[in-house]
C-alpha cells in the first residue's frame, strides 16, 4: 500500500514556502535593474500588468493542478492528459539543470559571505573586480578553456549542497518550520538595509533614476515583453516546484488568496529590494563624483563589484553591512535552491515509490558532482550560456505547453470550478481568458523572439559552437522526459 | 525624490502592499472556516 502523502504543519507553512522559492536572488539584483532601465516608475505599469494577466492566472493554475491530482508534475499531468508526462518530466529534468549552475552562484555567495568578515575583495574598483573575475573565479578567456577547478568555488558549492540537504533531509513538515527563517531572515535584513540605504548621501538621487517614470517607453513591445519576462522568472512558474509544493496540501485547501498573496509578497519583495539598492547606488555615485548610470548595473556584477565598492565607503561598519548583504544574498538564495530539488525528488518518489531517504542523497549528490564543470576556470561562462537556454526556451515551452494542456486539452473551465469549489475568493471567466489567450500568446512571441535573435546572432560573445551546445542541452532534455515519461512506474 | 516619483512609489505600493494585506485578511478569515475540514483531511 503507498505511504501517505506528506503535508505540509499549516496553511502558512506552504505560503511561506512558495514565497521563498518565488524570492530569490533575481528580486535583488535583476527587477531593479531592469525597472531602472525600462523607464523607471513606468515600468512598473506593464509589469502589474503582467503580474495580473500572466504571473497569478499562471500561478492559480500550477496550485489547482499540484492540489487537485495530488501528485508532483509528471504524475499530475499524466492524469490531466494521458499523454502529458513528459511536460511533467521536461520541467523537472529542467530544473534540476537549474539548481546545478543555481547552487554554484549559491557557492559565490558562501565563499563572499566569508571575505566580507575581512573585506578581502580589495578597496579600489579594479581590485574589487580583478578579485571576483581573477581571485574567485580565474576567468579562462573562453568557454572553450576550462582550466582547473577553483578550490573555494568547489568548497562553497559543497557547503550549499549540504545546506540544500539539510533542509529537505527531514521533510515537508520541518522544511514548513526553515521557511519561517529563511523568507523572514532576508525580509529582515532588507529592512536594515532599506533603512541605512536612505539615510546616506546622495541615496534620494539613486531613488529618482530608479522610479522617475518615462511613459514613453509605454509604446515600446520590448518594454512589455521585459515585463512579461520578468513576472514569468521571478515567480518560479514552469519549474514544477509550485506544483509539487501544492501537492502536500489537502485537496479541499484555498487556492485563489494562496496565489494572489504568494506573487503580491514577492513582487512587493523586489519592489522594496529596489530601495536598498538604488539609494546605495546613489551614495557610491555621490562618493566617487560621477552620475548613477555610470555605476548603476544588474546581476552578478552588481553583487559581486558594485556592491562591495559602496560596502568599502560605508562610514561606519562596512564590514557588518557586507556580512548582511552576502547573508541576504544566501538567505534569499536558499529556499529557492531547494525549491529547485523537491520536484525532482517527489517525481522520482512519485512514480517509482523509492524512498525518500534515499532519493534525496542521490540527487544532492548527483547534483554535486553536475556543478563541478561550473567550479572551473570556464564555469562563469557556462553558469551564463545554460542559463540563457534553460530559462529562456525550456521554461517558456513548459509554461506554454501547460497553458494550452489546461486550457484546450483539459478545459480551463473545468479547473476554474474545482479552484471556486475549495477559494474563499472565486474568479471568473477572465482567468479562462488569461491561460487560454493571454498567457500562450505572449509566451509565444517571446518565444519566437528570442528564437530569431538566436539565429540572427547566435548568444553573447561566445563562439558559435556554444549556441549548438546550449540547443543540445534543450534537445537531449526534452529526449530524456519522453525516455523516463515512457518508463513502466512503481506506484499505481 | 521628485513628484512624479513619489507618485509611481505610492501607485506600486498602494497595489502591492495594500492587495497583500487584502488578501492576508481574506485568508485569515477563510481559515478560520476551513481549519477544521482541512484538520480533517490531513489526519
Amino acid at each position: 500500500m503507498a505511504e501517505a502523502r506528506e503535508r505540509w504543519g499549516s496553511r502558512s507553512s506552504f505560503i511561506f514556502a512558495a514565497v521563498g522559492a518565488a524570492i530569490g536572488l533575481g528580486n535583488v539584483w535583476r527587477f531593479p535593474y531592469i525597472t531602472y532601465q525600462n523607464g523607471g516608475g513606468a515600468f512598473l505599469i506593464p509589469y502589474l500588468i503582467a503580474l495580473i494577466t500572466a504571473g497569478i492566472p499562471l500561478m492559480i493554475l500550477e496550485y489547482a493542478v499540484g492540489q487537485k491530482m495530488q501528485s508532483s508534475p509528471p504524475t499530475a499531468l499524466k492524469k490531466i492528459w494521458s499523454k502529458g508526462e513528459w511536460i511533467g518530466w521536461f520541467a523537472v529534468v529542467l530544473v534540476f539543470v537549474l539548481s546545478t549552475y543555481y547552487a554554484t552562484i549559491m557557492a559565490w555567495c558562501v565563499d563572499y559571505l566569508y571575505y566580507s568578515f575581512t573585506q578581502a575583495w580589495g578597496t579600489t574598483g579594479a581590485e574589487i573586480s580583478n578579485f571576483f573575475n581573477q581571485t574567485l573565479l580565474g576567468k579562462s578567456g573562453s568557454p572553450g578553456i576550462l582550466g582547473g577547478i577553483q578550490l573555494p568555488v568547489l568548497i562553497g558549492l559543497a557547503i550549499t549542497w549540504l545546506l540544500i540537504y539539510l533542509c529537505l533531509f527531514k521533510g515537508v513538515k520541518t522544511l514548513g518550520k526553515i521557511v519561517y527563517f529563511t523568507v523572514g531572515i532576508p525580509w529582515l535584513i532588507l529592512i536594515i538595509m532599506v533603512i541605512r540605504g536612505l539615510t546616506l548621501p546622495g541615496a534620494i538621487n539613486g531613488l529618482n533614476f530608479y522610479l522617475t517614470p518615462d511613459f514613453s517607453v509605454l509604446l515600446s513591445p520590448k518594454v512589455w515583453l521585459a515585463a512579461y519576462g520578468q513576472i514569468f522568472f521571478t515567480l518560479s512558474l514552469a519549474m514544477g516546484t509550485l506544483i509539487v509544493y501544492a501537492s502536500y496540501l489537502p485537496k479541499n485547501s484555498d487556492i485563489t488568496a494562496n496565489a494572489f498573496m504568494t506573487s503580491l509578497a514577492n513582487c512587493g519583495t523586489a519592489f522594496f529590494a529596489g530601495f536598498a539598492v538604488f539609494s546605495t547606488l546613489g551614495y557610491l555615485a555621490q562618493s566617487m563624483g560621477v552620475g548613477v548610470p555610470e555605476v548603476a548595473t544588474s546581476g552578478l556584477g552588481l553583487a559581486f563589484v558594485t556592491y562591495p565598492a559602496a560596502i568599502n565607503l560605508l562610514p561606519v561598519a562596512g564590514v557588518l553591512f557586507g556580512a548582511l548583504f552576502f547573508l541576504l544574498l544566501l538567505t534569499l538564495g536558499i529556499d529557492s535552491a531547494f525549491s529547485q530539488i523537491e520536484p525532482v525528488v517527489g517525481s522520482i518518489v512519485d512514480k517509482w515509490g523509492f524512498n525518500k531517504k534515499w532519493v534525496l542523497p542521490t540527487v544532492v549528490g548527483f547534483g554535486f558532482l553536475m556543478g563541478i564543470p561550473y567550479t572551473t576556470r570556464a564555469g562563469f561562462y557556462w553558469v551564463d550560456i545554460i542559463d540563457h537556454f534553460v530559462c529562456t526556451y525550456g521554461l517558456t515551452l513548459v509554461g506554454l505547453l501547460e497553458c494550452i494542456v489546461i486550457g484546450y486539452v483539459f478545459g480551463a473551465p473545468k479547473v476554474r470550478e474545482y479552484i471556486n469549489s475549495v477559494s474563499d475568493v472565486r474568479i471568473g471567466p477572465w482567468w479562462d481568458v488569461f491561460i487560454k489567450i493571454v498567457t500562450p500568446i505572449v509566451l509565444g512571441v517571446s518565444f519566437i523572439f528570442e528564437l530569431i535573435t538566436l539565429i540572427r546572432k547566435g548568444y553573447g560573445n561566445y563562439p558559435i559552437w556554444t549556441t549548438f551546445i546550449g540547443i543540445g542541452v534543450i534537445v537531449i532534455l526534452l529526449i530524456l522526459s519522453f525516455i523516463l515519461s515512457k518508463r513502466k512506474g512503481g506506484n499505481p | 525624490m521628485n513628484g512624479s516619483a513619489i507618485v509611481m512609489m505610492i501607485f506600486a505600493s498602494l497595489v502591492l502592499y495594500g492587495g497583500l494585506i487584502y488578501y492576508i485578511v481574506q485568508a485569515a478569515r477563510g481559515s478560520r472556516l476551513r481549519t477544521k475540514n482541512e484538520d480533517e483531511q490531513v489526519v
